[in-house]
């Protein structure tokens, strides 16, 4: 990480004669405490953010009351008021599963943070597979939607998980066809590379044919995390609440977490790979960082409350008979282009 | 006109006919009932809009409405039942819609149709005893 | 068809009674193969207050109230087809003001509760913000219903004989704004929803209902006309002063959801037609015809009958001669459209379910009564 702090505090640690590893222990835990900490406030803004966004666009509100005029601890009072609720676990689940869903899905999209590029220096682990940890990674908490809709004993959650199973399943490929496209633009599966290769302005959705992947990348990101108009899993109105249907209380909030934060995730991501991450004048790195996540995010808000949404059917055919063939049409001209060495 | 064309056809089962406004109020004979909605059908009376009943006191009177886009009149034709156990020919091979209205006349009054596909209660609860809308019914 | 290579089980799922989308206690019974649905039992009654038994032991004028609530979306309807019935009966007619005033709220509320439709049936497809900009448009009528009537959604505003009010002052200006302010809008909606692909992809070619089966199952109103039956009760058995008046009859030929979500579309804007033109035309006069205080129609039977925003309304009354019916029948739309939902649904996909059931638009006040 943040290669500077790390080696002072590895100098300091030596010169006082303490063993090495206990200094990378608490190094490890503390960059997970604040990594943790950051979702969280995250989430909980997200949430707020959401609920603004929707309010605007439907003409009214939104949260007004708690914290103020404009309601910013709206999501705490709900945080604080799903923690209290009763846990319910019905009968007939098979509870080590209905227990352990939860955490499949919840873990994995804090783990993916480990790559995410908040500045120069400031990356938790920048390892030489970055793109490939956020792929394998970001894949898992599928399984821990089946997980939650197999152990719940309901019709619905079976309906919403084997749903889930088939559209991420579905969207895997072109998501990564997207992101081959990245990487062979810069090279690397380093994010570190892939940011460098866009130093200077040259960010990568301003080069042709990077903005088609960016376009794969856009829809696929909504489908991985289950939003309008690919948010069948949950289908509010069929399938009251799909695979999370028999969660109640602080397991429920860990699904809605876990949602907000891959938001997060892909839309910062999204800035990675396209939008030359933390780069921009005279704002310090994170604050671009920060603004280009949150714009994406609020872009995805805004498809959310103004699409429709897809029948299963019809967002696996669009997968595999549209979006597969134009992703491999893109990774094929991005090489094309790559090697005539246009860039 | 149509009720001479009803007349000369069935006879006898057509016990009582008049006009009145754009009605034609028919008196059926229960056993010819599909017959009688048959002939209606061909005639343009192809909309069922209604089969109901109503409890007289001295019988159940099972009321059948069909109305005809084309000309506009109303076929109003009735059968009667005893108030107890009463059995009628459905009409579900005629009118397709005329299953459920079926069922809330067996549920309501009592009256059993032959030859129903599915002849059970539909508005109140499968182990409901009794038969409201008849006039003796008491609620407890 | 593929060939089966591992056995599957049938699963039987209820939709229902509670349930986000079957627009109010309704119950569907599906049977499906994987995402298809095989078939459908709806089962209905959760509903049932027993209106018609109670009509019997109320007088005429107090059952009026109870049939605001059998479709509760448009009440004016179900208070015209019970009044046209017991007027019937009296020999009573409506004075010329009434009429036009009836025609006016019949119209208002058609558009109420198409509105409702077109909020109810994007929230069902997930197009949220529809629903709520549905609802917003419909909130000037609401206020429309209060300053005459004293009441947003059950309005009893009919009277054997005529109106319970006349509308106040500022009421009529109030309503022509409303007829200038709704057609742009009107138009915003229809581009955001059928000039959306992925809601025609949700919409077209799903549901279809050939014409002649409609008719067979006694469907009627924008179901029946989105088969492209031409059928419509204000058209062809006019009451009040319909036939006086100019408008369409909309139908589509299409027999899918679209279709049946297209004619109510354009009938709000026929509805809107028609209100102008009654606000041009309205005499002046009395609201009400001289009635006798208690109401005891003579012996005999009549039938009313009104084309609801759902279809053929229709009330069956039949006096004694006292002051309490022997008999009151609602013939209600919706009923036979949830009889005809199995035959709707059978073949389609659960997505579809809601689709399809959004489309037919119906309430469950008045199929189970």
């Amino acid at each position: 990480m943040s290669v500077g702090p790390y080696l002072r505090l590895t100098a300091w640690w030596q010169a006082s004669g303490w063993p090495t590893w206990i200094a990378d222990t608490i190094w490890m835990v503390l960059m997970a405490a604040i990594v943790t900490v950051f979702i969280m406030v995250t989430v909980l803004v997200l949430v707020w953010l959401e609920r603004k966004v929707s309010g605007d666009i439907q003409s009214r509100v939104g949260p007004n009351r708690v914290g103020g005029r404009f309601g910013p601890l709206q999501t705490a009072a709900d945080a604080l008021k799903l923690l209290m609720k009763e846990d319910i676990i019905a009968e007939g689940t098979d509870k080590v599963v209905f227990i352990l869903a939860p955490f499949v899905v919840f873990v994995p999209t804090l783990l993916v943070f480990m790559v995410v590029p908040f500045s120069g220096t400031w990356i938790v682990s920048d390892l030489n597979l970055g793109v490939l940890f956020v792929v394998a990674v970001s894949a898992f908490p599928v399984v821990g939607l089946i997980m939650a809709g197999w152990s719940s004993n309901n019709k619905y959650a079976i309906m919403g998980a084997l749903r889930a199973a088939a559209q991420s399943l579905s969207y895997e490929v072109p998501l990564l066809m997207a992101m081959v496209c990245v990487v062979v633009a810069a090279g690397s599966l380093r994010i570190g590379d892939i940011v460098e290769a866009q130093r200077g302005g040259h960010w990568f959705i301003l080069r042709f044919p990077l903005q088609l992947a960016f376009v794969i990348y856009f829809i696929t990101a909504l489908a991985e995390v289950n939003r309008v108009p690919f948010d069948l899993p949950e289908a509010e109105s069929e399938l009251v609440a799909g695979y999370h249907v028999e969660y109640s209380g602080m397991r429920f909030a860990f699904f809605f977490l876990a949602e907000f934060a891959h938001l997060f995730f892909v839309s910062a991501f999204c800035a990675t790979l396209f939008f030359g991450a933390w780069e921009g004048p005279w704002l310090p790195p994170v604050a671009w960082f920060l603004i280009k996540s949150y714009a994406i995010v609020i872009v995805i808000m805004w498809v959310r409350w103004t699409l429709p949404r897809l029948r299963i059917d019809q967002v696996m055919s669009f997968a595999w008979k549209l979006l597969v063939p134009v992703g491999l049409a893109a990774v094929m001209l991005t090489a094309l282009v790559r090697m005539q060495g246009r860039w | 006109m149509m009720l001479e064309k009803l007349k000369a056809q069935f006879g006898d089962a057509i016990e009582s006919a008049e006009e009145a406004g754009r009605e034609l109020r028919v008196q059926v004979a229960p056993q010819s009932l599909v017959q009688v909605a048959r002939a209606a059908k061909d005639e343009g009376f192809a909309y069922l809009a209604d089969i109901t009943a109503m409890d007289t006191n001295d019988a159940l009177r099972v009321v059948y409405r069909l109305i005809s886009f084309a000309t506009g009149w109303h076929l109003v034709a009735s059968a009667l039942a005893p108030r107890a156990g009463g059995r009628l020919p459905s009409l579900t091979a005629v009118f397709r819609g005329a299953e459920w209205p079926e069922r809330e006349v067996y549920d309501m009054f009592g009256v059993r149709f032959d030859g129903h596909p599915d002849m059970r209660r539909i508005l109140l609860t499968d182990d409901w005893e009794g038969h409201p809308l008849l006039k003796t019914w008491q609620a407890k | 068809m593929t060939q089966r290579l591992t056995p599957t089980e049938t699963m039987v799922l209820n939709m229902g009674p509670q349930h986000p989308s079957t627009h109010g206690v309704l119950r569907l019974q599906l049977t499906l193969d994987g995402e298809v649905v095989l078939d459908c039992m709806p089962v209905i009654g959760y509903l049932h207050r027993g209106i018609e038994k109670i009509g019997e032991a109320r007088t005429y004028p107090q059952i009026l109230p109870y049939t605001d609530r059998l479709d509760y979306l448009s009440s004016a309807s179900n208070n015209l087809a019970y009044v046209q019935a017991v007027e019937k009966l009296m020999g009573v007619e409506a004075p010329e003001r009434a009429r036009y005033l009836r025609v006016i709220l019949l119209e208002l509320n058609r558009i109420a509760s198409h509105l409702m439709f077109v909020a109810t049936f994007a929230n069902d497809l997930a197009a949220t913000t529809v629903f709520l900009y549905g609802l917003r448009e419909r909130e000037p009528i609401m206020d429309l219903f209060e300053m005459w009537t004293g009441a947003r959604l059950t309005q009893s505003g009919l009277r054997v004989g005529g109106l319970a009010r006349d509308i106040p002052e500022g009421f009529v200006d109030k309503a022509r704004e409303y007829c200038t302010f709704l057609p742009p809008r009107l138009d915003e909606y229809d581009r955001l929803l059928s000039g959306n692909r992925i809601f025609r992809v949700r919409t077209e070619g799903i549901g279809i209902l050939p014409p002649e089966e409609a008719i067979d199952y006694g469907c009627s109103g924008p179901t029946l006309r989105g088969s492209g039956v031409r059928y419509d009760i204000r058209r062809d058995e006019p009451y009040e002063v319909y036939d006086q008046l100019e408008f369409d009859v909309v139908t589509t030929s299409t027999c899918d959801c679209m279709g049946r979500y297209a004619v109510r579309m354009q009938e709000m804007r026929q509805s809107l037609r028609i209100i102008q033109q009654c606000l041009d035309r309205l005499p002046d006069g009395e609201v009400i015809a001289k009635v006798p205080r208690t109401i005891r129609p003579p012996a005999g039977e009549a039938y009313g009958r009104v084309e609801s925003p759902r279809g053929d309304f229709g009330c069956w009354v039949v006096s004694d001669g006292g002051p309490q019916p022997a008999r009151v029948r609602f013939r209600t739309p919706s009923f036979y459209h949830v009889a005809a939902l199995p035959r709707m649904l059978r073949g389609w996909k659960i997505g579809d379910v809601v689709a399809i059931l959004g489309s037919v638009d119906i309430v469950l006040g008045e199929v189970d009564r």
